[in-house]
């Protein structure tokens, strides 16, 4: 059952277009890569897909219901079902890790009662490994630490789908290895969806259901991770050996 | 030919770019309006206790500064009209132009012109660098208006910090007045504020503070136009933070000229 479904999307900036006549789906409780070389439009789309940039054409269609760009409302009904994780983690520096975690219930769920509020951010905070970090702000913590409390913050109030700009951005290998298994953890225990930018082959080997490979403004390639490799694709067997190599 | 046709069409352009500019200000200015009065009746839509938090950041934090410069701005304003007004032995008028000068006129454009650089440049560098942090994105994916986010409690927090600062702003330099009457023109700090009284009345002293809060309103309205405005990377940071101050102070002066002419005109 897919959770997205585009159609004849084509995405840019102003009269720029980035991404055209893309149309694909992204399933719900699997793990999608939207994999890509640097400036290939990935976090374009990404933008696109959790509302922030309105497509130049074409429509996004969640759980069935079409996404209006130029309704609040509908724009609303979409972040109420997403979480997302972004590159830096973005977390409010004047707020402190729980403050950070808590902020969506505070916003959203103002009716929640305190020890409720406790609970389901230690519960997080738990989850992430940062219980003890709770009183931190995010200056006093380390870039692993901050994308873990951000993806704190973008679980908290149990999203449909998390999407994760480059997770493993600036990251040593153990700690992205360690928020990979993370993100595996919410996909197995919760079935939760996830969508994930990154070209880290590392990851993608680990996490990839489904891989979406962007190229030269197309979507060049969209199906499973396992049926990447059977393809006799020349930019597809460059990538991988390159960023093989490079990994290694 | 073809030159001046270019030339035309760059000119045209910037013209249409700084209507765009106008536009965009106006609209963040209705859009603040509204959302302040939207939380005014609904009590939602900002971070719990952020008012405080900026409140204590405008009022006490500005408040040692602005004691200063008006105390100094009295000071030499009274140095220089006590040396004029000896001259035709009209030293006891002194406190007359001290009085209305400062509560009018001098207070609120010195306490504007500081808070502009002070409030002004920090809130224009915060929402900026949010913005380049992408923090500005992750709010609203958290449903969350940053418009309102984090313009209103700073709104609010001016509006609550201004009486203070003005009064305070007011009483400091006035006894900058007081000392140099008292020590340059030999007028007893009594006679001073009883001739004080004679003219200046508590009409003054609210035309001062109702300037002070447009100037106010008008230093957070441009820092956030500023903030907002910036794209990508520090560079447009550090250019939003000293547009944002230019633009405060050169508007603080136009409303004071508007206010000067609905005065006295």
């Amino acid at each position: 059952m897919e959770i997205i479904t585009a159609s004849d999307l084509d995405v840019g900036y102003g009269k720029a277009t980035v991404l055209k006549e893309l149309s694909f789906s992204i399933p719900k409780g699997q793990v999608t890569v939207m994999l890509g070389k640097s400036g290939c439009g990935k976090s374009t789309l990404l933008k696109t897909l959790i509302g922030l940039l309105p497509p130049l054409k074409g429509d996004i269609f969640f759980s069935g219901e079409k996404i209006d760009f130029h309704s609040e409302e509908s724009l609303q009904s979409l972040y109420r079902q997403i979480g997302v994780l972004y590159q830096n983690g973005a977390l409010l520096n004047s707020l402190n890790v729980y403050e950070n975690v808590a902020l969506p219930i505070r916003m959203r769920q103002e009716s929640m009662k305190k020890e409720e509020e406790e609970q389901a951010v230690y519960q997080r905070l738990s989850q992430v490994g940062l219980r003890e970090s709770s009183e931190k702000y995010p200056s006093e913590l380390s870039g692993g630490m901050r994308k873990r409390a951000a993806l704190a913050r973008a679980m908290v109030l149990d999203p449909d789908i998390l999407f994760c700009d480059e997770p493993s951005a600036g990251l040593d290998p153990i700690t992205s290895s360690g928020l990979d298994d993370l993100l595996l953890d919410l996909k197995k225990e919760l079935g939760m969806t996830v969508v994930v930018v990154t070209h880290e082959l590392r990851s993608i080997e680990k996490i990839a259901d489904k891989v979406m490979v962007l190229h030269e403004g197309e979507m060049h390639f969209s199906g499973k991770y396992d049926d990447l490799f059977s393809l006799d694709d020349a930019f597809i067997e460059t990538f991988f050996l390159k960023k093989g190599r490079n990994n290694d | 030919m073809k030159t001046q046709s270019k030339r035309l069409e760059i000119i045209a352009d910037k013209f249409l770019k700084q209507l765009q500019h106008l536009r965009t200000f106006f609209q963040l200015l209705a859009d603040e309006l509204f959302y302040t009065a939207q939380y005014l009746i609904k009590r939602k839509g900002i971070y719990p206790g952020d008012i405080g938090k900026q409140f204590f950041f405008m009022a006490y934090k500005s408040f040692p500064i602005v004691c200063l410069i008006t105390f100094l701005v009295g000071v030499t304003i009274s140095l220089t009209s006590a040396a004029q007004l000896k001259l035709f032995g009209a030293d006891i008028y002194l406190s007359w132009f001290v009085g209305i000068a400062m509560l009018r006129e001098l207070v609120p454009l010195m306490t504007g012109v500081i808070l502009a650089g002070k409030i002004g440049a920090s809130v224009t560098a915060e929402i900026s660098t949010m913005k380049v942090l992408d923090e500005i994105d992750a709010l609203k994916t958290m449903g969350v208006i940053p418009e309102k986010f984090l313009m209103v409690p700073r709104l609010i927090a001016m509006t609550l910090a201004v009486p203070l600062l003005v009064a305070i702003a007011d009483f400091v330099g006035i006894f900058g007045g007081v000392l140099v009457g008292r020590f340059f023109s030999g007028i007893p700090a009594e006679s001073f504020i009883r001739e004080m009284l004679n003219i200046v009345s508590l009409k003054d002293f609210f035309i001062g503070l109702v300037k002070t809060m447009f100037f106010g309103w008008t230093i957070i309205i441009s820092s956030g136009f500023k903030g907002f405005s910036v794209q990508k990377g520090a560079e447009e940071v550090g250019r939003a933070t000293t547009e944002s101050v230019v633009l405060s102070i050169s508007l603080i002066i136009f409303i004071d000229c508007i206010f000067a002419f609905f005065l006295y005109f």
